[in-house]
């Protein structure tokens, strides 16, 4: 743990402790309510008015950008031709059983094209010391059968690795552990499989009680266990891993310091794994996208060619001395080169969002990519609604969020 | 306390017109839901809006909404993440009418106690904290307070906030690196 973390831990135990628990004003009775059946049936009503309010309600308006059919760009940019991907997979936990409920993790095969379920296995669930857990990732390799999925575990650090074959024909899918392991010292967070199938690239950090030395990519070979590190000591971290053809790897780096050193600013950069040397940072800097409002990076995917950088951008249009907002969320094509906008996707407008708390917060934060099919053209996206992109044409597609997982929604992942 | 909230649980429900079946559960669960975690939620609203009674004001808020609520709940066992989920909620609903208001500026704690120069620096250490916390963007000062204050895991945050478990990751680090330039340490050590 960090001195920060550390600092805030004690500061916030300190100052919750002046709460004692004899200190608390004893409980207010209710207020009777004099329509209380028509109030109890109002409940859920109103808390999904609340939620449409905020989400759909606030005038959600999606449209592929300038109303083009897929087949008819606006920019004369020819519409994807490349094979999509058969099947997208969910990875997902849910709680099942009675009162005791306790977690399944789950992985569901759906048809791409119709979105319909086709296989679903179950997988065991990691769970941490005091029983929770973090909720399951998947990444996928090219061939559109062949996925990763990954659950993880903080205290004690634990990290297990379960490769997953889809049948040809879809219905039904083998799991099995992979016997790959990262070591203690090391942290992980996001993991990606290789377009070949091959090799899983994670971002690391060695982190000490309260140092870390050094953060990295750690490369490692599926079937032999072998794994090569880019390493830095540079003060920040990789984050936002994915694969760009089968010898680049594309992450975030995120600086710690407030003006870092030339070649070490926030941003999304390339790492040639066939360049020379293990230094991460000389991997090259690539367009990226702003930091949104919120100062949330939104991910960032990069095609296999390793020239075009799909993410999302956020403008946040403020209204009625600041208390409404209007959020224009776009899925858009950057030049990895310059960082130039090259086109624009998908578009979305949210009109009448509130300010601040689950108003205009949420609604920076609710447009990503998600997954890229091999051939760069198709893109799995939560914008915020979940679908594929197929150049500027949307899709809406079913089972993310999975409607079983709402205990614990945000555990998911989705990826093709 | 435990008992009153029972018993106002059941006349309550039997006035909503809640089945038998679903009273006892509902009183037994929200019951056990308040002597269980009432302080620690009052403190968590504390550190969110700032004073205690506006604290507690909203925990009894949240534990009146879950007691209305509870047969829509789609999963009994997810009944603390949905009475953490409303306070939160309740702590934003107070900073968006302050806000509105312009009339009240929110504290992370009360005056401090500064009877000794000791205790007069560990105030301002504190005080430090609360302005660096309030700096943060509400994402990032409630993820840091979760993980920090509550010690919840990565899905559980997920599943208050209702984001991924990676943006809980993300979030959480950048709110650290933050927290650090606010309160003006160059890097994360």
């Amino acid at each position: 743990m960090t001195d920060i973390e550390q600092r805030l831990r004690r500061d916030l135990k300190e100052v919750t402790e002046r709460v004692a628990p004899g200190s608390i004003r004893p409980l207010r009775e209710p207020v009777v309510r004099r329509r209380a059946r028509v109030v109890r049936w109002l409940a859920p009503v109103a808390a999904v008015v609340a939620v449409i309010g905020v989400v759909a309600g606030a005038s959600l308006v999606s449209r592929s950008h300038g109303g083009q059919s897929a087949d008819v760009p606006s920019n004369g940019v020819p519409e994807p031709v490349g094979p999509m991907p058969r099947y997208y997979v969910t990875a997902y936990q849910s709680f099942v059983g009675a009162a005791a409920a306790h977690v399944v993790t789950y992985a569901a095969v759906h048809d791409s094209a119709t979105g319909k379920l086709l296989a679903r296995v179950t997988l065991p669930t990691l769970t941490d010391a005091q029983g929770g857990t973090e909720g399951p990732s998947i990444t996928a390799a090219g061939d559109d059968r062949t996925f990763v999925v990954t659950e993880q575990s903080d205290q004690p650090k634990v990290v297990k690795f379960y490769l997953l074959r889809v049948a040809a024909n879809g219905r039904s899918a083998r799991l099995s552990a992979l016997p790959l392991t990262v070591p203690g010292y090391l942290s992980a967070q996001d993991v990606a499989l290789s377009p070949d199938g091959t090799r899983l690239a994670m971002d690391v950090q060695h982190c000490n009680k309260s140092t870390c030395p050094y953060t990295g990519i750690r490369v490692v070979t599926i079937a032999t266990g072998t794994a090569s590190t880019w390493v830095t000591r540079a003060n920040g971290a990789p984050f936002n891993v994915s694969w760009a053809g089968n010898e680049h790897v594309a992450f975030e780096w995120q600086s710690n310091v407030n003006n870092p050193p030339a070649g070490q600013q926030t941003g999304y950069r390339l790492l040639n794994l066939t360049g020379p040397g293990r230094n991460l940072m000389a991997s090259r800097a690539i367009g990226s996208p702003q930091p949104e409002p919120s100062q949330y990076v939104p991910a960032a995917l990069v095609t296999p060619d390793g020239n075009l950088v799909i993410t999302s951008t956020v403008q946040n249009i403020s209204h009625f001395f600041g208390l409404r907002h209007t959020v224009v969320s776009q899925i858009v094509e950057l030049s990895a080169r310059t960082g130039q906008l090259v086109r624009i996707l998908h578009t979305v407008t949210q009109s009448g969002v509130a300010s601040g708390a689950n108003g205009v917060g949420e609604a920076d934060q609710s447009c990503n990519v998600l997954s890229l099919g091999p051939a760069g053209m198709h893109v799995l996206v939560a914008c915020p609604g979940f679908g594929r992109l197929d150049g500027h044409r949307f899709t809406a597609l079913p089972g993310f969020p999975s409607s079983s997982s709402s205990g614990i929604s945000g555990q998911q992942a989705a990826a093709w | 306390m435990a008992g009153f909230m029972a018993d106002d649980v059941s006349g309550q429900e039997g006035a909503a017109g809640v089945g038998p079946a679903g009273r006892g559960d509902a009183a037994r669960a929200v019951t056990d839901l308040f002597r269980d975690h009432h302080l620690e939620l009052v403190r968590l609203a504390l550190v969110m809006v700032g004073d205690q009674a506006t604290a507690e004001d909203v925990v009894q808020d949240a534990f009146e909404r879950l007691h209305r609520g509870w047969r829509g709940l789609r999963q009994p066992s997810s009944g603390l993440a949905y009475v953490r989920s409303s306070v939160l909620n309740g702590c934003r609903s107070v900073h968006r009418r302050a806000a509105v208001a312009r009339k009240h500026v929110p504290e992370l704690a009360g005056s401090a106690d500064t009877t000794s120069p000791d205790a007069a620096t560990a105030a301002d250490d504190r005080g430090e904290m609360a302005a660096a916390l309030r700096s943060l963007p509400r994402r990032q000062r409630e993820v840091l307070v979760l993980r920090y204050y509550l010690d919840l895991d990565v899905a559980e945050i997920a599943g208050t906030l209702r984001i991924s478990p990676s943006a809980v990751r993300a979030t959480n680090a950048r709110g650290l690196v933050a927290l650090a330039r606010a309160l003006g340490e160059d890097e994360i050590r």
